[in-house]
């Protein structure tokens, strides 16, 4: 029989046994049935969207030529992801993009690989965004925001105080379970009087008797990041937590909102490298051309108004852009480093009693 | 003693019938349904049963174990006061109207859950059509919270499942001898005992098989409660997420969905066992 192996269109090879065979394994090896990974390709999960075509345009396009090594660029990273791709021996991702409790929780469940620091030159870097498995960039933080036609200037809030002030601030707030709600008990804590750095190890008591005080009433969950804004802008909420990207592109779209960053958390994305890559070495090469090339770093904070580990690129950037960009020192003051040791160790009993609390169940 | 003939017939005889027919969609459903709920299965046990224990003492269990009991039920029974008297519309409509009703109940049944949800949400939001229409005829002054709690959850999932409830009584209305109408009505009944002793019963076959699908089909909603509700409309398949994006526990949430399959199984078991619908009623 010779009709078995006919090369097809692609010029690749198929047997008929074959394809009846991959057909029945497609649902177990998923991931098998992906382009082989040859020595020249890897995988880099990211978030995806506006976000990804930047990466691209500042530093993927550039790390392809130069190196000659080819990058998957895919959305939706995310810790269910990261540990089915360590879970196979052919993952589709190599580098991966992980939120600090998701970055700590993967490198205690070993689903990461020690960070190559003979690749990854991590001098270029400030020491606190490097760790074991890891090294953070895309600095972002959160910030209050709202709707100038609904909140006049002089009523503006300056922190969680004011936020959850009702009388002087009528209308509902738009808080978020992004990330199972990270953050909203900080901002509980914040305004009932709490210090930004007196926050860990949360007073969850304080924190859920903070949130009974707004009421369960006052306050509407926001599941993606583009909801706040979109909650504003139809005054469906007078107040939002929301993220400055959000803000500043909503307004260059015609709408009129106001943000404050005081008593906002700076959070960023770790980058990764999955234990069962068959290329860490290309991975890595591609984390530290995410962090050492200072001029694309600048490139990309100018962009996005995210922060990079290279802080010598604040120094690159016009002075409009960089006041918003959240590793300038100049916001440390009004900024919070949220702890995320504290997130991963107690995410799911303390997510369980905020759950309690939104179903209306004494916990 | 002479035994009754028994046909037999050879396999290759039986590969001939159109029994073989079945085997690519046999392959199909294999493998894209029983192959993952094998693996869910086989998730759930990997600890022995520590994700079992781990999902039954889990204090949030109770509680939205109840909201979906809950808000299936208060689904399932809007549902079918709504379906019943659409699918009696339906069924004494002349051809035209009946087709238009068809069309206008079978069109969102195809219409995706999202763009449905969505068309919800925008529709009862604060500043919304249905908000700026009661203010602008006087009936209020405020706008109404129509949106995120539940109200809005049981209004989306009762029009997703109202074709699960309109169908089985329809077609049960489609077997119904008119004659045994005519009769009860020739012989004195009024048109509301005729309907109560006569129509109604012959229907109820029809009102438990689409009661309890619609029940089914209630109880594993996810996307609704998220879109529709707030948090505190949880129902199983949310907390099935959590365990998924969240803690990243995937035994727990096989463990979770299996003993929601298992429970979703007994009823569907006993769908099975209902009365059949015939032409002189339940069989």
């Amino acid at each position: 029989m010779t009709t078995a192996d006919q090369p097809d269109l692609l010029g690749r090879t198929t047997s008929r046994r074959g394809v009846v065979g991959a057909m029945l394994a497609a649902p177990f090896v998923m991931t098998s049935c992906a382009p082989a990974a040859s020595e020249k390709t890897i995988g880099f999960a990211s978030t995806g969207g506006a976000f990804n075509d930047i990466l691209r345009r500042v530093w993927i396009d550039d790390f392809e030529k130069q190196t000659g090594i080819r990058v998957n660029l895919s959305s939706n990273t995310s810790l269910t992801q990261t540990k089915l791709q360590a879970k196979t021996d052919r993952p589709q991702w190599d580098v991966v993009e992980l939120t600090g409790p998701w970055y700590v929780l993967a490198a205690q469940q070993g689903l990461l690989l020690p960070l190559d620091t003979d690749i990854v030159n991590v001098k270029a870097t400030s020491p606190q965004f490097v760790r074991p498995y890891g090294v953070e960039y895309a600095m972002f933080n959160d910030c209050i925001a709202w709707d100038r036609r609904t909140v006049s200037d002089r009523l503006q809030p300056t922190g969680w105080a004011d936020f959850w002030d009702t009388k002087t601030r009528p209308g509902k707030r738009s808080l978020n379970t992004v990330n199972g709600g990270a953050g909203t008990l900080e901002m509980a804590l914040m305004a009932d009087g709490v210090a930004p750095d007196k926050l860990y190890p949360l007073d969850l008591d304080r924190a859920f008797r903070s949130l009974d005080r707004l009421g369960p009433g006052n306050i509407i969950w926001s599941q993606s990041f583009q909801e706040p804004i979109e909650r504003l802008m139809t005054q469906e909420v007078s107040l939002a937590s929301s993220w400055p990207f959000r803000v500043t592109t909503a307004n260059k779209d015609g709408a009129n909102l106001g943000m404050n960053f005081n008593q906002c958390s700076l959070a960023g994305d770790w980058l990764c490298v999955v234990k069962t890559s068959r290329n860490p070495q290309a991975a890595f090469k591609l984390i530290n051309t995410l962090i050492s090339n200072t001029a694309a770093c600048a490139e990309f904070s100018r962009l996005t108004h995210y922060g990079t580990p290279n802080l010598d690129s604040l120094k690159l950037m016009p002075k409009e852009d960089a006041d918003l960009t959240p590793t300038n020192p100049a916001l440390s003051d009004k900024l919070y480093v949220p702890s995320d040791d504290y997130w991963a160790q107690n995410l799911e009993a303390v997510s369980t009693r905020f759950k309690q609390w939104q179903l209306g169940v004494a916990s | 003693m002479t035994a009754l003939p028994v046909e037999r017939r050879t396999l290759p005889e039986q590969l001939r019938g159109p029994g073989w027919l079945l085997a690519p969609a046999a392959l199909l459903y294999g493998a894209m349904a029983l192959a993952p709920l094998i693996i869910i299965l086989q998730m759930s046990f990997s600890e022995g049963f520590g994700a079992y224990v781990r999902v039954l003492t889990n204090p949030l269990l109770a509680p939205i174990l109840a909201n979906t009991i809950v808000i299936s039920a208060e689904t399932t029974v809007a549902a079918m006061l709504l379906g019943y008297y659409l699918a009696a519309t339906i069924w004494r409509s002349g051809p035209r109207t009946r087709m238009i009703l068809l069309a206008m109940v079978l069109l969102p049944f195809w219409t995706s859950g999202l763009v449905k949800n969505f068309a919800w949400a925008v529709l009862l939001q604060d500043k919304g059509l249905i908000n700026q229409a009661l203010q602008a005829s006087g009936l209020t002054h405020a706008p109404l919270t129509l949106l995120h709690n539940r109200f809005a959850v049981i209004l989306g999932m009762t029009h997703y499942v109202l074709p699960f409830a309109i169908f089985p009584i329809y077609s049960n209305m489609l077997a119904i001898d008119r004659s045994l109408e005519r009769a009860a009505l020739s012989l004195g009944a009024t048109a509301a005992s005729t309907l109560w002793r006569v129509t109604l019963p012959l229907t109820l076959p029809g009102v438990y098989a689409g009661g309890l699908i619609t029940f089914i089909v209630s109880t594993s909603f996810y996307l609704t409660p998220v879109i529709l509700g707030s948090q505190k409309d949880m129902m199983i398949a949310n907390l099935v997420d959590t365990y998924t994006h969240e803690t990243v526990d995937f035994a727990g949430a096989s463990a979770l969905a299996v003993m929601l399959m298992v429970a979703v199984s007994v009823l569907f078991a006993l769908y099975q066992r209902l009365p059949k619908e015939s032409q002189f009623g339940p069989l």
